[in-house]
Protein backbone atom coordinates (compact mmCIF):
# COMPACT_ATOMS: atom_id res chain seq x y z
CA UNK A 1 0.00 0.00 0.00
CA UNK A 2 1.62 3.44 -0.94
CA UNK A 3 2.42 5.35 1.81
CA UNK A 4 0.20 8.52 1.08
CA UNK A 5 -3.06 6.21 0.94
CA UNK A 6 -6.15 6.74 3.07
CA UNK A 7 -8.08 4.34 4.46
CA UNK A 8 -12.31 4.23 4.78
CA UNK A 9 -14.73 1.42 4.71
CA UNK A 10 -16.83 2.59 2.04
CA UNK A 11 -15.96 4.46 -1.02
CA UNK A 12 -19.08 6.05 -2.55
CA UNK A 13 -18.59 7.66 -6.05
CA UNK A 14 -20.98 10.48 -6.88
CA UNK A 15 -23.19 12.56 -4.04
CA UNK A 16 -26.31 12.61 -5.63
CA UNK A 17 -30.04 10.90 -4.21
CA UNK A 18 -28.56 7.17 -4.71
CA UNK A 19 -24.99 8.11 -3.29
CA UNK A 20 -26.17 10.10 -0.45
CA UNK A 21 -28.94 7.18 0.78
CA UNK A 22 -26.29 4.88 0.57
CA UNK A 23 -23.88 7.37 2.03
CA UNK A 24 -25.97 8.03 5.12
CA UNK A 25 -27.01 4.11 5.18
CA UNK A 26 -23.45 2.97 5.99
CA UNK A 27 -22.83 6.04 8.49
CA UNK A 28 -25.99 4.86 10.26
CA UNK A 29 -24.09 1.52 10.34
CA UNK A 30 -21.49 2.62 12.44
CA UNK A 31 -18.80 1.77 9.53
CA UNK A 32 -16.90 5.07 8.09
CA UNK A 33 -17.62 6.21 4.44
CA UNK A 34 -16.23 8.82 2.19
CA UNK A 35 -17.91 10.22 -0.66
CA UNK A 36 -16.21 11.90 -3.83
CA UNK A 37 -18.25 13.90 -6.36
CA UNK A 38 -16.97 14.72 -9.69
CA UNK A 39 -18.72 17.79 -10.24
CA UNK A 40 -19.30 20.68 -7.98
CA UNK A 41 -22.86 21.59 -5.96
CA UNK A 42 -25.35 22.88 -6.56
CA UNK A 43 -25.17 21.41 -10.60
CA UNK A 44 -28.25 20.82 -12.74
CA UNK A 45 -29.76 17.97 -13.56
CA UNK A 46 -33.16 16.51 -14.73
CA UNK A 47 -35.40 14.42 -12.84
CA UNK A 48 -37.48 17.13 -10.99
CA UNK A 49 -40.51 14.84 -9.83
CA UNK A 50 -40.01 12.15 -7.02
CA UNK A 51 -42.67 9.61 -5.72
CA UNK A 52 -43.99 8.84 -2.52
CA UNK A 53 -41.45 6.37 -2.37
CA UNK A 54 -38.52 8.28 -2.04
CA UNK A 55 -40.05 9.57 1.45
CA UNK A 56 -39.32 6.36 3.01
CA UNK A 57 -35.59 6.66 2.39
CA UNK A 58 -35.56 10.22 3.40
CA UNK A 59 -37.41 9.58 6.75
CA UNK A 60 -34.75 6.23 7.12
CA UNK A 61 -31.91 8.31 6.81
CA UNK A 62 -32.85 11.31 8.82
CA UNK A 63 -32.46 13.67 5.49
CA UNK A 64 -36.26 14.15 5.30
CA UNK A 65 -36.35 17.42 8.04
CA UNK A 66 -33.32 19.18 5.62
CA UNK A 67 -35.22 18.84 2.53
CA UNK A 68 -38.53 19.79 4.42
CA UNK A 69 -37.20 23.01 5.73
CA UNK A 70 -36.72 24.07 1.33
CA UNK A 71 -40.39 24.65 1.32
CA UNK A 72 -40.45 22.66 -2.03
CA UNK A 73 -43.74 22.68 -3.72
CA UNK A 74 -45.50 19.51 -2.87
CA UNK A 75 -46.96 16.82 -5.21
CA UNK A 76 -50.25 14.70 -3.61
CA UNK A 77 -50.81 12.94 -7.28
CA UNK A 78 -50.76 12.42 -11.11
CA UNK A 79 -52.29 14.07 -13.76
CA UNK A 80 -52.83 13.29 -16.94
CA UNK A 81 -54.46 15.50 -19.96
CA UNK A 82 -55.31 14.84 -23.58
CA UNK A 83 -57.47 17.43 -25.15
CA UNK A 84 -60.44 17.31 -23.13
CA UNK A 85 -59.79 14.33 -21.46
CA UNK A 86 -58.32 14.12 -18.11
CA UNK A 87 -57.24 11.37 -15.85
CA UNK A 88 -56.44 12.58 -12.27
CA UNK A 89 -54.38 10.34 -9.56
CA UNK A 90 -54.78 11.31 -5.74
CA UNK A 91 -51.51 9.59 -4.09
CA UNK A 92 -54.29 9.19 -1.03
CA UNK A 93 -56.42 6.77 -2.62
CA UNK A 94 -53.67 4.75 -3.20
CA UNK A 95 -54.00 0.74 -2.49
CA UNK A 96 -50.89 -0.11 -0.22
CA UNK A 97 -49.92 1.34 2.98
CA UNK A 98 -47.49 4.53 2.19
CA UNK A 99 -46.80 8.02 1.82
CA UNK A 100 -49.12 9.75 0.31
CA UNK A 101 -47.31 13.23 -1.05
CA UNK A 102 -43.77 14.47 -2.12
CA UNK A 103 -42.09 16.98 -3.78
CA UNK A 104 -41.39 18.68 -6.78
CA UNK A 105 -37.97 19.97 -7.10
CA UNK A 106 -35.58 21.83 -8.61
CA UNK A 107 -33.10 19.60 -8.35
CA UNK A 108 -29.63 21.66 -8.02
CA UNK A 109 -31.21 22.89 -4.99
CA UNK A 110 -32.55 19.15 -3.73
CA UNK A 111 -29.38 17.39 -4.33
CA UNK A 112 -27.24 19.78 -2.53
CA UNK A 113 -29.20 19.97 0.66
CA UNK A 114 -28.75 16.31 0.44
CA UNK A 115 -25.07 16.69 0.09
CA UNK A 116 -25.21 19.14 2.67
CA UNK A 117 -27.23 16.78 5.19
CA UNK A 118 -24.39 14.35 4.96
CA UNK A 119 -21.96 16.76 5.70
CA UNK A 120 -23.91 17.98 8.98
CA UNK A 121 -23.68 13.71 10.32
CA UNK A 122 -19.93 13.96 9.51
CA UNK A 123 -19.52 12.27 6.65
CA UNK A 124 -17.03 13.61 4.35
CA UNK A 125 -17.74 14.92 0.92
CA UNK A 126 -15.15 15.95 -1.53
CA UNK A 127 -16.30 17.92 -4.41
CA UNK A 128 -15.32 18.42 -7.72
CA UNK A 129 -12.87 15.58 -7.02
CA UNK A 130 -13.10 12.03 -9.88
CA UNK A 131 -12.13 8.67 -9.84
CA UNK A 132 -9.33 7.78 -12.15
CA UNK A 133 -8.69 4.54 -11.56
CA UNK A 134 -9.40 1.32 -9.42
CA UNK A 135 -7.77 -1.98 -8.89
CA UNK A 136 -9.66 -4.19 -6.88
CA UNK A 137 -7.64 -6.77 -4.61
CA UNK A 138 -7.93 -10.14 -4.22
CA UNK A 139 -9.85 -9.33 -0.93
CA UNK A 140 -12.79 -7.37 -2.65
CA UNK A 141 -10.87 -4.03 -1.03
CA UNK A 142 -9.98 -1.31 -3.57
CA UNK A 143 -6.94 1.04 -4.23
CA UNK A 144 -8.72 3.82 -5.59
CA UNK A 145 -7.32 6.50 -7.35
CA UNK A 146 -9.18 9.99 -7.23
CA UNK A 147 -7.70 13.60 -8.58
CA UNK A 148 -9.29 17.06 -7.28
CA UNK A 149 -10.02 20.62 -9.20
CA UNK A 150 -6.26 21.35 -8.46
CA UNK A 151 -5.12 18.66 -9.93
CA UNK A 152 -3.72 16.72 -6.23
CA UNK A 153 -4.15 12.42 -6.79
CA UNK A 154 -5.16 10.48 -3.84
CA UNK A 155 -5.27 7.21 -3.18
CA UNK A 156 -7.94 5.31 -1.01
CA UNK A 157 -8.38 2.38 0.30
CA UNK A 158 -12.13 1.25 0.20
CA UNK A 159 -12.90 -1.83 2.22
CA UNK A 160 -16.08 -1.45 -0.83
CA UNK A 161 -16.90 1.00 -3.59
CA UNK A 162 -20.44 1.83 -4.01
CA UNK A 163 -20.62 3.71 -7.59
CA UNK A 164 -23.69 6.09 -7.80
CA UNK A 165 -21.82 7.82 -10.37
CA UNK A 166 -25.07 8.37 -12.75
CA UNK A 167 -24.27 9.73 -15.91
CA UNK A 168 -20.89 9.64 -15.31
CA UNK A 169 -20.72 6.65 -15.17
CA UNK A 170 -17.07 6.26 -13.09
CA UNK A 171 -16.84 2.13 -12.82
CA UNK A 172 -18.85 1.10 -16.36
CA UNK A 173 -16.68 3.29 -17.95
CA UNK A 174 -13.64 2.48 -16.33
CA UNK A 175 -14.63 -1.39 -15.96
CA UNK A 176 -16.30 -1.73 -19.43
CA UNK A 177 -20.49 -2.21 -18.05
CA UNK A 178 -21.94 -0.40 -20.24
CA UNK A 179 -24.56 -1.85 -22.36
CA UNK A 180 -27.16 -0.20 -24.43
CA UNK A 181 -31.34 -0.15 -23.52
CA UNK A 182 -33.64 -2.06 -25.41
CA UNK A 183 -36.02 0.87 -25.30
CA UNK A 184 -36.67 3.04 -28.58
CA UNK A 185 -34.27 5.94 -28.43
CA UNK A 186 -36.16 8.94 -27.82
CA UNK A 187 -35.64 12.78 -27.77
CA UNK A 188 -36.10 15.20 -24.81
CA UNK A 189 -36.15 19.18 -25.25
CA UNK A 190 -36.53 21.30 -21.82
CA UNK A 191 -36.34 24.24 -19.76
CA UNK A 192 -37.29 26.10 -16.98
CA UNK A 193 -39.82 28.90 -17.76
CA UNK A 194 -40.58 31.77 -15.52
CA UNK A 195 -44.48 31.23 -14.88
CA UNK A 196 -46.24 34.81 -14.06
CA UNK A 197 -49.39 33.05 -16.01
CA UNK A 198 -49.74 29.98 -13.33
CA UNK A 199 -53.19 29.43 -12.67
CA UNK A 200 -54.09 30.11 -9.06
CA UNK A 201 -54.47 27.31 -6.75
CA UNK A 202 -53.67 23.94 -6.08
CA UNK A 203 -54.43 23.03 -9.95
CA UNK A 204 -51.93 25.58 -11.06
CA UNK A 205 -48.97 23.75 -8.96
CA UNK A 206 -50.08 20.51 -10.06
CA UNK A 207 -47.54 18.25 -11.82
CA UNK A 208 -48.99 17.28 -15.54
CA UNK A 209 -48.03 14.89 -18.13
CA UNK A 210 -49.75 16.23 -21.48
CA UNK A 211 -50.26 14.10 -24.87
CA UNK A 212 -49.07 15.94 -27.10
CA UNK A 213 -49.61 13.60 -30.28
CA UNK A 214 -49.50 9.61 -30.36
CA UNK A 215 -45.49 9.60 -29.61
CA UNK A 216 -45.38 12.38 -27.96
CA UNK A 217 -45.65 13.90 -24.77
CA UNK A 218 -44.78 17.18 -22.33
CA UNK A 219 -44.22 17.60 -18.42
CA UNK A 220 -45.25 20.52 -16.76
CA UNK A 221 -43.37 20.63 -13.63
CA UNK A 222 -44.41 23.80 -11.07
CA UNK A 223 -41.78 25.01 -8.56
CA UNK A 224 -42.26 26.52 -5.28
CA UNK A 225 -39.81 29.24 -6.98
CA UNK A 226 -42.49 30.49 -9.07
CA UNK A 227 -40.59 28.69 -12.18
CA UNK A 228 -41.91 25.93 -13.55
CA UNK A 229 -39.74 23.24 -15.44
CA UNK A 230 -41.38 21.92 -19.49
CA UNK A 231 -40.12 19.78 -21.55
CA UNK A 232 -41.30 17.61 -24.30
CA UNK A 233 -40.21 14.02 -25.20
CA UNK A 234 -41.04 11.93 -28.69
CA UNK A 235 -39.19 10.32 -31.39
CA UNK A 236 -36.55 12.35 -32.75
CA UNK A 237 -38.52 12.87 -35.44
CA UNK A 238 -40.97 14.70 -34.14
CA UNK A 239 -38.61 17.61 -33.61
CA UNK A 240 -37.64 17.86 -37.24
CA UNK A 241 -38.21 21.20 -38.74
CA UNK A 242 -38.42 23.40 -35.49
CA UNK A 243 -35.33 25.66 -35.77
CA UNK A 244 -32.46 24.77 -34.61
CA UNK A 245 -31.69 27.36 -31.80
CA UNK A 246 -32.35 26.18 -28.69
CA UNK A 247 -34.71 29.34 -27.44
CA UNK A 248 -36.47 29.83 -30.57
CA UNK A 249 -37.10 25.96 -30.56
CA UNK A 250 -38.58 25.52 -27.17
CA UNK A 251 -40.68 28.97 -28.00
CA UNK A 252 -41.98 27.37 -31.71
CA UNK A 253 -42.69 23.77 -30.21
CA UNK A 254 -44.42 25.43 -27.15
CA UNK A 255 -46.71 27.36 -29.53
CA UNK A 256 -48.01 24.21 -31.33
CA UNK A 257 -49.52 22.92 -28.12
CA UNK A 258 -53.12 24.11 -26.71
CA UNK A 259 -52.45 23.18 -23.47
CA UNK A 260 -49.17 25.27 -22.58
CA UNK A 261 -49.75 27.86 -25.99
CA UNK A 262 -50.93 30.49 -23.46
CA UNK A 263 -49.12 29.67 -20.45
CA UNK A 264 -45.80 29.70 -21.16
CA UNK A 265 -46.15 32.10 -24.58
CA UNK A 266 -43.09 34.35 -24.67
CA UNK A 267 -42.26 33.36 -21.28
CA UNK A 268 -38.57 34.06 -20.68
CA UNK A 269 -36.64 30.57 -19.83
CA UNK A 270 -34.47 30.62 -16.82
CA UNK A 271 -32.45 27.63 -18.10
CA UNK A 272 -31.13 27.57 -21.45
CA UNK A 273 -33.15 24.89 -22.93
CA UNK A 274 -31.21 21.77 -23.38
CA UNK A 275 -31.20 18.02 -25.56
CA UNK A 276 -30.82 14.74 -24.34
CA UNK A 277 -31.10 11.95 -26.95
CA UNK A 278 -30.70 8.34 -26.46
CA UNK A 279 -31.02 8.34 -22.50
CA UNK A 280 -31.74 4.77 -21.98
CA UNK A 281 -28.24 3.13 -21.39
CA UNK A 282 -28.13 0.24 -19.09
CA UNK A 283 -25.45 -2.27 -17.59
CA UNK A 284 -23.73 -5.75 -17.97
CA UNK A 285 -23.13 -5.65 -14.21
CA UNK A 286 -24.59 -4.28 -11.01
CA UNK A 287 -22.04 -6.06 -8.65
CA UNK A 288 -18.89 -8.06 -8.80
CA UNK A 289 -15.87 -8.39 -6.24
CA UNK A 290 -15.76 -5.67 -4.35
CA UNK A 291 -18.58 -3.04 -6.03
CA UNK A 292 -21.63 -2.16 -6.66
CA UNK A 293 -23.19 0.21 -8.60
CA UNK A 294 -26.69 2.20 -8.05
CA UNK A 295 -28.78 4.67 -9.22
CA UNK A 296 -28.67 5.61 -13.01
CA UNK A 297 -25.19 4.17 -12.79
CA UNK A 298 -26.79 0.91 -13.47
CA UNK A 299 -29.82 1.99 -15.92
CA UNK A 300 -31.97 5.00 -16.98
CA UNK A 301 -35.81 4.62 -17.69
CA UNK A 302 -37.90 6.73 -19.03
CA UNK A 303 -39.16 10.03 -17.46
CA UNK A 304 -42.77 9.68 -17.99
CA UNK A 305 -43.42 8.09 -14.66
CA UNK A 306 -40.62 10.18 -12.26
CA UNK A 307 -38.95 6.81 -11.00
CA UNK A 308 -35.73 7.77 -11.43
CA UNK A 309 -35.00 9.35 -7.92
CA UNK A 310 -37.12 6.62 -6.38
CA UNK A 311 -34.79 3.83 -8.45
CA UNK A 312 -31.86 5.77 -7.32
CA UNK A 313 -32.62 5.87 -3.42
CA UNK A 314 -33.89 2.05 -3.48
CA UNK A 315 -30.72 0.88 -5.22
CA UNK A 316 -28.72 3.16 -3.18
CA UNK A 317 -30.24 2.04 0.15
CA UNK A 318 -30.60 -1.46 -0.57
CA UNK A 319 -27.08 -2.29 -1.63
CA UNK A 320 -25.78 -0.01 1.25
CA UNK A 321 -27.11 -2.24 3.83
CA UNK A 322 -25.45 -5.29 2.29
CA UNK A 323 -22.47 -3.82 1.83
CA UNK A 324 -22.67 -2.78 5.73
CA UNK A 325 -24.16 -6.63 6.00
CA UNK A 326 -20.89 -7.86 4.20
CA UNK A 327 -18.27 -5.81 6.10
CA UNK A 328 -19.10 -7.48 9.08
CA UNK A 329 -18.62 -10.50 8.33
CA UNK A 330 -22.02 -11.85 6.93
CA UNK A 331 -22.39 -14.00 3.52
CA UNK A 332 -24.84 -11.55 1.55
CA UNK A 333 -26.14 -12.37 -2.10
CA UNK A 334 -25.95 -9.44 -4.19
CA UNK A 335 -27.70 -11.01 -6.78
CA UNK A 336 -31.00 -12.48 -4.94
CA UNK A 337 -31.20 -9.37 -2.42
CA UNK A 338 -29.97 -6.55 -5.13
CA UNK A 339 -30.56 -7.10 -8.32
CA UNK A 340 -33.54 -8.95 -8.28
CA UNK A 341 -35.25 -6.67 -5.81
CA UNK A 342 -34.20 -3.69 -8.19
CA UNK A 343 -35.52 -5.52 -11.18
CA UNK A 344 -38.70 -6.40 -9.61
CA UNK A 345 -39.35 -3.02 -9.41
CA UNK A 346 -37.65 -2.00 -12.87
CA UNK A 347 -39.36 -4.27 -14.79
CA UNK A 348 -42.89 -3.27 -13.91
CA UNK A 349 -42.23 0.30 -14.47
CA UNK A 350 -40.65 -0.61 -17.63
CA UNK A 351 -43.99 -2.28 -18.19
CA UNK A 352 -45.86 0.05 -17.58
CA UNK A 353 -43.86 2.92 -19.43
CA UNK A 354 -43.97 0.72 -22.93
CA UNK A 355 -47.91 0.41 -22.11
CA UNK A 356 -47.80 4.36 -22.19
CA UNK A 357 -45.89 4.34 -25.96
CA UNK A 358 -48.15 1.75 -27.04
CA UNK A 359 -51.42 3.29 -26.29
CA UNK A 360 -52.61 0.97 -23.55
CA UNK A 361 -52.23 3.54 -20.92
CA UNK A 362 -53.42 6.11 -22.60
CA UNK A 363 -56.55 3.85 -23.33
CA UNK A 364 -56.87 3.22 -19.73
CA UNK A 365 -56.08 6.24 -18.15
CA UNK A 366 -58.74 8.77 -20.24
CA UNK A 367 -61.29 5.84 -19.92
CA UNK A 368 -64.14 6.51 -17.32
CA UNK A 369 -64.77 2.93 -16.79
CA UNK A 370 -62.35 1.74 -14.49
CA UNK A 371 -63.16 0.61 -11.05
CA UNK A 372 -62.39 2.28 -8.07
CA UNK A 373 -60.00 -0.33 -7.18
CA UNK A 374 -58.37 -1.27 -9.88
CA UNK A 375 -57.27 2.62 -9.57
CA UNK A 376 -56.01 2.36 -6.62
CA UNK A 377 -54.09 -0.38 -7.75
CA UNK A 378 -52.36 1.42 -10.17
CA UNK A 379 -51.98 4.86 -8.27
CA UNK A 380 -49.95 2.71 -6.16
CA UNK A 381 -47.69 2.18 -8.99
CA UNK A 382 -47.55 5.55 -9.44
CA UNK A 383 -46.62 6.20 -6.26
CA UNK A 384 -43.70 4.11 -6.42
CA UNK A 385 -44.48 0.89 -4.42
CA UNK A 386 -43.72 -1.64 -7.24
CA UNK A 387 -42.42 -3.83 -4.51
CA UNK A 388 -45.66 -4.30 -2.80
CA UNK A 389 -46.83 -7.97 -4.35
CA UNK A 390 -49.97 -7.91 -2.63
CA UNK A 391 -50.90 -5.22 -5.61
CA UNK A 392 -52.10 -6.95 -8.81
CA UNK A 393 -51.00 -4.41 -10.91
CA UNK A 394 -47.30 -5.10 -9.42
CA UNK A 395 -47.08 -8.75 -9.27
CA UNK A 396 -48.95 -9.18 -13.15
CA UNK A 397 -47.68 -5.87 -14.04
CA UNK A 398 -47.38 -5.88 -17.63
CA UNK A 399 -50.20 -8.53 -17.99
CA UNK A 400 -52.57 -6.55 -16.08
CA UNK A 401 -52.52 -3.66 -17.71
CA UNK A 402 -52.40 -5.26 -21.30
CA UNK A 403 -55.68 -7.07 -19.98
CA UNK A 404 -57.60 -4.40 -18.81
CA UNK A 405 -56.73 -2.49 -21.86
CA UNK A 406 -58.48 -5.09 -23.76
CA UNK A 407 -61.41 -5.06 -21.67
CA UNK A 408 -61.61 -1.55 -22.29
CA UNK A 409 -61.31 -1.68 -26.17
CA UNK A 410 -64.02 -4.37 -25.87
CA UNK A 411 -66.55 -1.21 -24.91
CA UNK A 412 -65.00 1.63 -25.96
CA UNK A 413 -63.88 3.23 -29.01
CA UNK A 414 -60.23 3.26 -29.49
CA UNK A 415 -58.67 6.83 -28.10
CA UNK A 416 -58.69 9.53 -30.65
CA UNK A 417 -54.78 11.48 -30.51
CA UNK A 418 -54.21 14.79 -31.34
CA UNK A 419 -52.79 15.65 -34.40
CA UNK B 1 -85.44 -33.13 -13.18
CA UNK B 2 -88.58 -32.21 -11.46
CA UNK B 3 -88.69 -28.28 -13.26
CA UNK B 4 -87.90 -30.36 -16.46
CA UNK B 5 -90.71 -32.86 -16.24
CA UNK B 6 -92.91 -30.68 -18.66
CA UNK B 7 -90.00 -31.18 -21.60
CA UNK B 8 -90.44 -34.43 -23.60
CA UNK B 9 -87.67 -36.68 -21.71
CA UNK B 10 -85.49 -36.74 -24.64
CA UNK B 11 -84.98 -32.76 -25.54
CA UNK B 12 -83.58 -32.32 -21.74
CA UNK B 13 -81.48 -34.70 -22.44
CA UNK B 14 -79.99 -32.45 -25.21
CA UNK B 15 -79.53 -29.66 -23.22
CA UNK B 16 -77.55 -31.50 -20.42
CA UNK B 17 -75.16 -32.56 -22.84
CA UNK B 18 -74.80 -29.60 -24.39
CA UNK B 19 -74.27 -27.93 -21.20
CA UNK B 20 -71.57 -30.83 -20.45
CA UNK B 21 -70.03 -30.51 -23.75
CA UNK B 22 -69.83 -26.70 -23.47
CA UNK B 23 -68.42 -26.85 -19.65
CA UNK B 24 -66.35 -29.14 -21.06
CA UNK B 25 -64.93 -26.86 -23.45
CA UNK B 26 -65.15 -23.82 -21.30
CA UNK B 27 -62.42 -25.82 -18.73
CA UNK B 28 -59.92 -26.32 -21.86
CA UNK B 29 -60.55 -22.46 -22.85
CA UNK B 30 -59.75 -20.98 -19.17
CA UNK B 31 -56.77 -23.24 -18.83
CA UNK B 32 -55.32 -22.16 -22.61
CA UNK B 33 -56.56 -18.55 -22.04
CA UNK B 34 -54.82 -17.94 -18.42
CA UNK B 35 -51.66 -19.85 -19.80
CA UNK B 36 -52.82 -21.73 -16.34
CA UNK B 37 -49.38 -24.49 -16.35
CA UNK B 38 -50.35 -27.66 -14.14
CA UNK B 39 -53.37 -27.47 -13.81
CA UNK B 40 -55.76 -30.00 -16.38
CA UNK B 41 -59.90 -29.66 -17.20
CA UNK B 42 -60.50 -32.69 -14.71
CA UNK B 43 -58.95 -30.50 -12.12
CA UNK B 44 -61.85 -27.42 -12.29
CA UNK B 45 -65.07 -28.91 -10.63
CA UNK B 46 -68.29 -27.86 -12.59
CA UNK B 47 -69.42 -25.65 -9.39
CA UNK B 48 -66.10 -25.01 -7.35
CA UNK B 49 -65.23 -21.08 -7.14
CA UNK B 50 -62.61 -20.33 -9.50
CA UNK B 51 -61.11 -17.19 -7.53
CA UNK B 52 -59.58 -17.21 -4.55
CA UNK B 53 -60.32 -20.49 -2.76
CA UNK B 54 -61.37 -22.75 -5.53
CA UNK B 55 -58.79 -21.90 -8.58
CA UNK B 56 -57.04 -19.46 -6.75
CA UNK B 57 -57.81 -17.03 -10.14
CA UNK B 58 -57.61 -13.23 -9.36
CA UNK B 59 -58.55 -10.16 -10.61
CA UNK B 60 -56.28 -9.90 -13.59
CA UNK B 61 -58.06 -13.21 -14.45
CA UNK B 62 -61.08 -11.77 -14.21
CA UNK B 63 -60.30 -9.11 -16.98
CA UNK B 64 -59.05 -12.03 -18.93
CA UNK B 65 -62.05 -13.92 -18.79
CA UNK B 66 -64.16 -11.02 -19.95
CA UNK B 67 -61.80 -10.77 -23.27
CA UNK B 68 -62.34 -14.67 -23.38
CA UNK B 69 -66.04 -14.50 -23.59
CA UNK B 70 -66.31 -11.37 -25.89
CA UNK B 71 -63.67 -13.53 -28.08
CA UNK B 72 -65.44 -16.57 -27.81
CA UNK B 73 -68.86 -16.69 -27.29
CA UNK B 74 -69.55 -12.79 -28.79
CA UNK B 75 -70.62 -11.74 -24.91
CA UNK B 76 -70.41 -8.27 -23.41
CA UNK B 77 -69.42 -7.99 -19.79
CA UNK B 78 -68.53 -4.14 -19.45
CA UNK B 79 -66.53 -4.66 -16.24
CA UNK B 80 -65.25 -6.85 -13.49
CA UNK B 81 -67.85 -6.11 -11.37
CA UNK B 82 -70.57 -7.24 -13.49
CA UNK B 83 -68.63 -10.55 -13.62
CA UNK B 84 -68.90 -11.29 -10.08
CA UNK B 85 -71.51 -13.58 -10.51
CA UNK B 86 -71.22 -14.86 -13.86
CA UNK B 87 -67.62 -16.24 -13.04
CA UNK B 88 -68.74 -18.18 -9.95
CA UNK B 89 -67.97 -21.24 -11.36
CA UNK B 90 -67.36 -22.81 -14.46
CA UNK B 91 -70.97 -24.20 -14.20
CA UNK B 92 -72.41 -20.46 -13.81
CA UNK B 93 -70.40 -18.86 -16.92
CA UNK B 94 -71.59 -22.06 -18.67
CA UNK B 95 -75.07 -21.03 -17.89
CA UNK B 96 -74.83 -17.31 -18.37
CA UNK B 97 -73.27 -18.26 -22.40
CA UNK B 98 -75.91 -20.94 -22.77
CA UNK B 99 -78.72 -17.65 -21.96
CA UNK B 100 -76.84 -14.88 -23.56
CA UNK B 101 -75.15 -16.58 -26.82
CA UNK B 102 -75.18 -14.90 -29.96
CA UNK B 103 -76.20 -17.45 -32.28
Amino acid sequence: MPLNSEKTDVLVVGAGPAGCIAAAIVHKNGLKVRVVEKLKFPRFVIGESLLPRVMDHLEETGLLEEIESAGFQKKFGAKFVMGDYVCDFNFADQFSKGWTWTWQVPRAQFDHLLASGLVKKGISVEFETSLTSIHINEDESSMVTVENAQGEKTTIHARYVIDASGYGRALPNLLGLNKESSFDPRKTHFTHFRDPNRPEGVEGNRITAVVHKQNVWIWVIPFSNGNTSVGFVGDPSFFVGFPEDAEARMHAIVATNPFLKERFKDQEMVLSPRTIEGYAISSTKFFDKGYVTVGNATEFLDPIFSSGVTFAMESGSTAAKLVCRKLKGETVDFQTEYVDHMMQGINTFRSYVAAWYNGDLHQIFFSENKTEEIKKQICSVLAGYVWDLSNPFVRKNGQAIKSLAGVLRLNEPAIVYPN
Amino acid sequence: MNQLSFIPTDTAHDIQTNMDQLIAKLKKEIIEHLNLQDVKPEDIKDNAPLFVEGLGLDSIDALELIVLLQKSYGIKLKSAEEGKTVFESVKSMAEYIEANKVS
